[in-house]
């Protein structure tokens, strides 16, 4: 694949992944569906295992999200139609202040169904404050 | 695939996931490599980005003891990509220290050639957070 084509399909994931934060940012649990894959699975920030449907009962009772941002995007073609995304998530809910706000560094795994793009697979990961091994 | 080809496919990669851990805790390095993707990286436990020259690189300094593997799932992807997914428990030495911890990983296996290797690694600690790491 081209530069040029990698660097258009990253920059379309990295809108893919905005427009899913985006969308539950605004409680639009139908756009966040419609985002991800059927067989979609994730391990949390908290080391858990989630399904499609884990993950949309929990939308509904995250509290909501007051701020984010999100940096250091790289994308890592595996193979034809399938892409990992990886970046580092800033995020502070409403009940939070600035300091409590929660960096983790993020993958998902994208594929390519019927023409569309679509999330298969997500993990995060907290960003260690001191030394590790 | 199937279930049952997935199912295979499964037992095999399981297989290959331990022979990872058994070249690393050999420190058979060459071994390891072989096991890696051209453009591998990985996301470590403390939420920290690695290239594959990177991952080789640190695996010099850290000494695995011993670890155990369990809950292994697996994310079919399409027919030349999944996901594994398992709960691995570690002890490491790392500048004269002992170290334990669990966390939860995920292993992108990717077919080229009809061989399978990892292309991507994430780490997520499952004890609060790697800063918490308790002394064997």
């Amino acid at each position: 694949m081209l530069a040029k084509q990698l660097k258009e399909l990253e920059e379309k994931l990295i809108a893919k992944e905005k427009s899913i934060l985006a969308a539950q940012s605004r409680g639009d649990l139908a756009a966040v569906a419609a985002a991800l894959a059927d067989g979609f699975h994730e391990i949390g920030k908290s080391a858990k295992f989630y399904s499609k449907a884990d993950v949309m009962n929990a939308l509904k009772d995250t509290t909501e999200i007051a701020d984010y941002s999100l940096e250091n995007f790289r994308l890592l073609r595996v193979n034809a139609s399938c892409a990992i995304l990886t970046y580092i998530s800033t995020v502070r809910g409403r009940s939070q202040s600035e300091e409590e706000a929660t960096r983790a560094y993020r993958s998902s795994t994208w594929i390519e169904q019927d023409g569309a793009w679509r999330m298969i697979f997500h993990q995060g990961t907290p960003i260690a404050i001191g030394p590790t091994v | 695939m199937t279930g049952e080809e997935l199912k295979e496919l499964e037992e095999k990669l399981i297989a290959r996931e331990r022979t990872i851990f058994a070249a690393q805790k050999r420190r058979d390095f060459p071994a390891v490599e072989a096991e890696l993707a051209h453009g591998f990286r990985e996301i470590s436990g403390s939420g920290q980005f690695f290239s594959k020259a990177q991952v080789l690189d640190r695996l010099k300094f850290v000494y695995l003891l011993d670890y155990w593997l369990e809950c292994f799932k697996l994310v079919p992807v399409d027919a030349k990509c999944v996901v594994l997914t398992y709960i691995i428990r570690v002890e490491r030495r790392y500048k004269g220290q002992e170290y334990a911890n669990r966390s939860y990983r995920s292993s992108t296996w990717v077919e080229c050639n009809g061989i399978w290797r990892v292309i991507f690694h994430q780490a997520t600690p499952l004890e609060s957070l790697t800063t918490k790491d308790t002394k064997v």
